[in-house]
């Protein structure tokens, strides 16, 4: 895993592409910061975390796309395969090294609370929980755009994809609203969602039956609850959709000031959960 | 050192390996041939541990691949068709991680990687990054990396294909160098280069491995006879009279040319029948004006090995398969061959892709 992790940094500060990533990350945030707390006169920086936050939406497509599916294209993946190393220390080893490349500029915007508290009053230990959340956040994020960049045949396409992903998670709280309320609507939102997840389950499993019995389960589960107790489902998928939003826990801390262990339990999860799919689709693809 | 068994790996319905069972000697160079599709690449993904069986087993050096694939993979070197390299580093920052990937001590890995750079000879380019540099060198690069940490097994994939001559040359003689020292398993379409390495050849055709010997055996076994070629001053009938006379003779094509006549006489293999020739129209006072000994080349036997079943000339004896290659028993048997050169249409196959297995759940895979 460290032979990775220190190949994929080397890697990334022997191009242009991790200080181009780095001078985006600060300058987006620096146009928000010199809005927000200098003309705003506002020194607490997690007010503007919110919009920083757009800026990881940018950035992280970009550098999870050549992790995974660049390897297959370039055909480095083949030596990968043949080194003595478990998948799992390889996809740890890339994951650490996008995150060390992420510590560096939310680690640098965060302390500007150091200088903000020169000229204002400042709440350090809200600074630098604010920040760990928007580390946490961005580690999820780095999670889901690992494992599209696994699943996904070309660079470009996983850029694409994960960007789409991130914008949908990002917009997730605006877009529920929209979300039909009658338990009919609800049903019709759920069966396309057991679709997916009876999809995934088949792609996974290398089993088309087992797709089907996931599905059927599920769909058995949500027929039941519309003929014998619709009300159940009134409203239920905007709520359950609503579940998955990161921006929403992330306004915990950021908007409300509150530190939130559910929140973080929930972005570990979501790392946890991405990065064994992605273990799970690289060992699929050696079985297939 | 490599044991397979029964090693088969399927794609829905097509078998790209078949049932493949050999065992790979320690020492020896070990040559993969088969046309496109054969499933030398897939074979070779599977040995190392790139590509899962879809049945069967592989044993490095005792560890079975499949259980316990850290431990196994650590006697392996891989250079697949296409150096896999990193072309944001440098040659000795690439070597670095390959070291540190293969776990070589802290206190051996820069006298390792030096040796290695050395050996491949791209010392003179070790600290300039990979894209910046040729074909020759990422060849070389590739081969630095697979020899890295001395392991016991090293497979080369096509390990010349695409380079200039001198190149060529340059890695057949690194090759070379690693003989003996390695077990060195190759696989080439090109059949003069592994005529010229390998101790023993493998052959696959349709997923199936048809041939493993040495070259010596596979020409006994697979081609029962020899050509010789003469240009004698004499009419063509005088000519296939006086060699009548000669036994082991099995067949005789004889052309007119002016007052000469070309002869092509098919003889036993293993049967030096040219002083019989030579005196034969020495007594009819016939000058001879060429005469050659055509021997069966690894190209006539590569072809006949990988005809389809139902082409195959009858009876034709199949070189022992998966076995260790036997002593060299030359003359053994004489059987009809089918004609020299005669042109082959091997079998259709899919073309093969190192990563032939790979379907992506979003876009189309990359041809």
């Amino acid at each position: 895993m460290i032979a990775i992790y220190k190949k994929e940094l080397r890697a990334s500060f022997s191009g242009i592409m991790g200080y181009a990533l780095i001078t985006f990350y600060l300058l987006f945030s620096g146009v928000f910061i010199t809005m927000n707390n200098l003309y705003g006169q506002n020194p607490a920086i997690e007010s503007t975390y919110s919009y920083i936050l757009f800026a990881l939406l940018m950035i992280i497509p970009v550098l999870t796309m050549r992790s995974l599916a660049e390897e297959r294209q370039s055909g480095t993946q083949l030596l990968l395969s043949s080194l003595p190393l478990r998948t799992l220390d390889y996809v740890l080893g890339k994951y650490f090294a996008l995150l060390t490349l992420l510590a560096l500029p939310i680690g640098l915007v965060g302390a500007y609370t150091v200088i903000f508290s020169f000229y204002g009053t400042v709440r350090p230990l809200s600074a630098i929980l604010v920040t760990f959340a928007l580390f946490l956040v961005a580690a999820s994020m780095t999670a889901i755009g690992l494992f599209i960049s696994s699943v996904t045949a070309h660079t470009l396409m996983a850029a694409v994809l994960t960007l789409g992903a991130l914008l949908l998670i990002y917009y997730l709280p605006a877009l529920v609203i929209l979300l039909p309320a009658t338990a009919v609507g609800s049903f019709i939102v759920f069966t396309i969602l057991i679709i997916g997840v009876g999809g995934l389950i088949g792609y996974f499993t290398k089993s088309l039956n087992w797709g089907l019995l996931a599905t059927a389960l599920l769909e058995g589960t949500i027929v039941a609850l519309l003929l014998f107790a619709p009300e159940l489902l009134e409203g239920s998928a905007a709520k359950v959709i609503g579940l998955l939003s990161l921006t929403d826990r992330f306004e915990i801390f950021s908007v409300y000031g509150i530190f939130d262990l559910s929140a973080v339990i929930y972005f570990l999860s979501m790392c946890f959960l991405f990065l064994y799919f992605t273990v799970a689709s690289l060992e699929k693809k050696r079985w297939n | 050192m490599i044991e397979l068994e029964n090693l088969t790996k399927r794609y829905g319905n097509l078998t790209a390996v078949d049932h493949l069972t050999c065992t790979i000697e320690s020492g020896k160079l070990y040559g993969f041939l088969g046309v496109n599709g054969a499933g030398k690449t897939t074979t070779m993904n599977m040995i190392t541990g790139c590509l899962a069986p879809t049945e069967g087993t592989v044993t490095i050096c005792g560890v079975d691949l499949f259980t316990d694939p850290v431990a196994a993979k650590r006697h392996i070197g891989y250079l697949p068709e296409r150096p896999p390299l990193y072309p944001d580093l440098t040659v000795r920052e690439y070597l670095s991680f390959v070291a540190d990937a293969k776990r070589i001590p802290a206190t051996r890995k820069r006298r390792e990687i030096t040796r290695v750079m050395e050996q491949v000879n791209v010392l003179p380019v070790a600290d300039k990054l990979i894209r910046n540099l040729s074909k020759g060198y990422w060849q070389r690069v590739g081969i630095a990396q697979a020899i890295l940490g001395d392991p016991e097994i090293i497979i080369l994939d096509e390990p010349t294909a695409s380079l200039d001559p001198r190149q060529i040359v340059e890695i057949r003689r690194l090759i070379r160098s690693l003989k003996g020292k390695h077990t060195i398993l190759l696989s080439s379409h090109i059949l003069s280069e592994v005529a010229e390495l390998c101790d023993v050849i493998l052959i696959l055709s349709g997923g199936k491995l048809v041939a493993m010997d040495t070259l010596q055996n596979l020409q006994t076994d697979f081609l029962h006879t020899d050509l010789l070629n003469v240009t004698v001053r004499c009419a063509a009938p005088r000519a296939e009279a006086a060699l009548k006379r000669i036994g082991g003779i099995q067949k005789i094509t004889a052309t007119a040319r002016g007052s000469l006549t070309d002869l092509a006489i098919e003889c036993k293999k293993g049967e030096d029948i040219r002083e019989q020739v030579f005196f034969a129209f020495s007594d009819l006072r016939c000058p001879i004006v060429s005469m050659t000994l055509h021997e069966a080349s690894l190209e006539e036997v590569f072809l006949t090995a990988t005809l389809p079943e139902d082409n195959k000339p009858s009876p034709l004896r199949k070189a022992p398969v998966g076995r260790a290659p036997k002593a060299p028993d030359l003359g053994a048997i004489a059987t009809p061959k089918p004609s020299p050169l005669k042109p082959v249409t091997p079998a259709v196959e899919p073309d093969e892709d190192e990563d032939d297995d790979y379907k992506p759940l979003f876009g189309r895979k990359e041809k």
